[in-house]
């Protein structure tokens, strides 16, 4: 099985694929535990859109696309705070925006040789050998942002209120966290694609925390099913020519079924 | 310091032209112990909450340790349990020790992690409301009242000048209670922490407190054994007729 790594390609997309395994549990069991799961959707829908102005402008994706994601969840924060009543609609507004600007785009892009439905539900084949340096040096960046700002994270989860009281900056910290979650995702679409992403971010966690005795055992374990998911996903997908990311997401849905399956067991036990 | 709490003029509404709360002056000084109680709905909840800078007041002034609370930043001498703190979502996957050493985040700073002395300071405060054995459970797991005393560990680990507990004993069985009101004396009088406590349970209060706050019609009246004014007086102003009903209690 150790051939497929002879392959430049391969390689690049198994690293890749380990970093975004660390990256999209670590980003969402914040993004579950907060409740605000429809942020992950909503800037992927707008990172399509920096896709298609990449490909037209003949420029790498992954830059335009950071720029737009980035753009989109600095605007969702400036909203929230406009509409602080109805904090989805913030997101709601935004992700119209992306989907009706990446129609456009795309439409006007058709005549480029444009690989959308790669970029929709991932292709190993695409990340490029400058993709990859950039996934290394954002990735290892979020990575160490979310753990010096872990505890942070985690109290601003758990209550929010409290977490203001005791003098945690909530303010500065949602802004970074919002700008991690945009990064999260341009630098996962290659491999899980920009319609899989959210759920990758999620169903990790989702299994993670049938289980978790601690807080830290949860992240732990979110990030255990994800980077299973994903490099059984790389491979099969390699093997069988399948989307990645459908495969990857199928592979973390199988993952959750099977923890809920040993969780009920243990219970009829008891 | 002496005075650690000073509302001036305040006045406050949600909306604009409900007021709950209507020109009130209330200070406390370093070291009291204090009780707020009133009618459900009066704006118990809701003064704390502006003492404490969640919400903004319509009109007047609070200052906190002297510092005016829209700039305050002296975060860890608050201690605020706040009502219902135990209504957070269960499935949360976080541990008594977890929840507890939140509290002390910003004292040991961005980006470090927690150290040896924390945890024992997270176990001294654990121990205080007899909770020590349970640490490395799921606070989801406990029950309402196990969780009530979490929350006041979480209250106390960092060593406040001031503790606002918005009924904290709800929940709490009558021995337990007990236990309570015995460990807030002690961390009033041993400690010199200054205590703000609302609850409905005036005939306790009224005994252990050194002056209570009676919120009530959009008012606020203290009083306590050096007071002009009889409490029945107060309670009469306060409660209208439901007041004999309150007496039972
Ligand atoms: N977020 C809010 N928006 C609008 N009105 C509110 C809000 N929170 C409370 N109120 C109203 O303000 C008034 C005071 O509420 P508050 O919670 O301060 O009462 P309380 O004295 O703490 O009562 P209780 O004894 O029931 O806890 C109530 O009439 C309540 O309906
Ligand atoms: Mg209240």
């Amino acid at each position: 099985m150790f051939e497929i790594l002879q392959f430049g390609f391969m390689q690049r997309a198994i690293i890749a694929g380990i970093i975004i395994g660390i990256l999209c549990p670590l980003i969402g069991i914040f993004i579950v535990l907060r409740r605000m799961s429809l942020i992950g959707d909503g800037l992927s829908h707008v990172a399509l859109s920096g896709v298609a102005t990449g490909m037209i402008l003949n420029v790498s994706p992954l830059a335009t696309t950071l720029i737009f994601s980035i753009t989109a969840a600095l605007a969702i924060e400036k909203l929230r705070k406009t509409y602080n009543k109805y904090a989805e609609l913030s997101i709601s507004i935004i992700m119209s925006c992306g989907i009706g600007l990446a129609v456009i785009l795309v439409s006007l892009a058709k005549s480029i040789n444009f690989d959308l439905f790669g970029y929709l539900f991932g292709n190993i084949t695409t990340v490029l050998p400058s993709d990859l340096w950039i996934i290394l040096g954002l990735g290892i960046f979020v990575v160490i942002s979310i753990f010096l700002l872990y505890k942070e994270l985690f109290y601003l989860a758990f209550d929010e209120e409290a977490a203001r009281l005791s003098g945690v900056p909530i303010k500065a910290i949602n802004l970074f966290f919002i700008i991690l979650i945009a990064i999260t995702i341009t630098l996962s679409m290659r491999i899980v694609g920009i319609l899989l992403v959210s759920s990758l971010m999620i169903l990790p966690v989702a299994a993670s925390l049938q289980i978790a005795n601690s807080f830290k055992q949860a992240t732990f374990l979110s990030i255990l099913f994800a980077e299973i998911s994903v490099i059984l996903g790389i491979i099969i997908s390699y093997y069988f020519e399948l989307a990645s990311g459908g495969t990857i997401v199928l592979i973390s849905v199988l993952i959750l079924i099977l923890v809920l399956l040993i969780k009920a067991k243990k219970e009829v036990k008891i | 310091m002496n005075n650690i709490l000073e509302i001036k003029n305040l006045s406050f509404a949600y909306d604009n032209n409900n007021l709950i709360l209507d020109n009130i002056n209330f200070t406390i000084n370093s070291g009291e112990y204090v009780g707020i109680v009133g009618p459900n709905g009066a704006g118990k909840s809701t003064l704390i909450k502006i003492i404490l800078g969640l919400l903004k007041p319509t009109k007047g002034e609070v200052k906190l340790l002297g510092q005016n609370i829209e700039s305050f930043n002296n975060w860890s001498k608050i201690g605020y349990v706040a009502q219902k703190a135990a209504s957070f979502n269960s499935s949360f996957p976080a541990t008594v020790e977890e929840v507890v050493s939140a509290n002390l985040y910003p004292k040991i700073g961005l980006f470090k992690r927690i150290k040896k002395k924390h945890m024992e300071k997270v176990y001294e405060v654990l121990k205080v409301v007899q909770m020590e054995k349970y640490g490395k459970r799921l606070i989801g797991n406990l029950s309402g009242g196990q969780q009530q005393r979490v929350f006041i560990a979480r209250a106390l680990v960092s060593s406040p000048e001031i503790i606002f507990l918005d009924e904290p004993t709800v929940g709490i069985d009558i021995h337990s209670q007990e236990n309570f009101y015995n460990l807030l004396e002690e961390l009033n009088s041993k400690m010199n922490i200054t205590i703000v406590m609302i609850t409905h349970d005036i005939g306790m209060i009224t005994k252990k407190a050194n002056s209570v706050a009676y919120v009530g019609g959009k008012k606020l009246i203290v009083h306590n054994a050096n007071s002009d004014i009889p409490l029945s007086h107060v309670l009469r102003e306060i409660y209208g007729d439901e007041m004999h009903l309150l007496h039972h209690l």
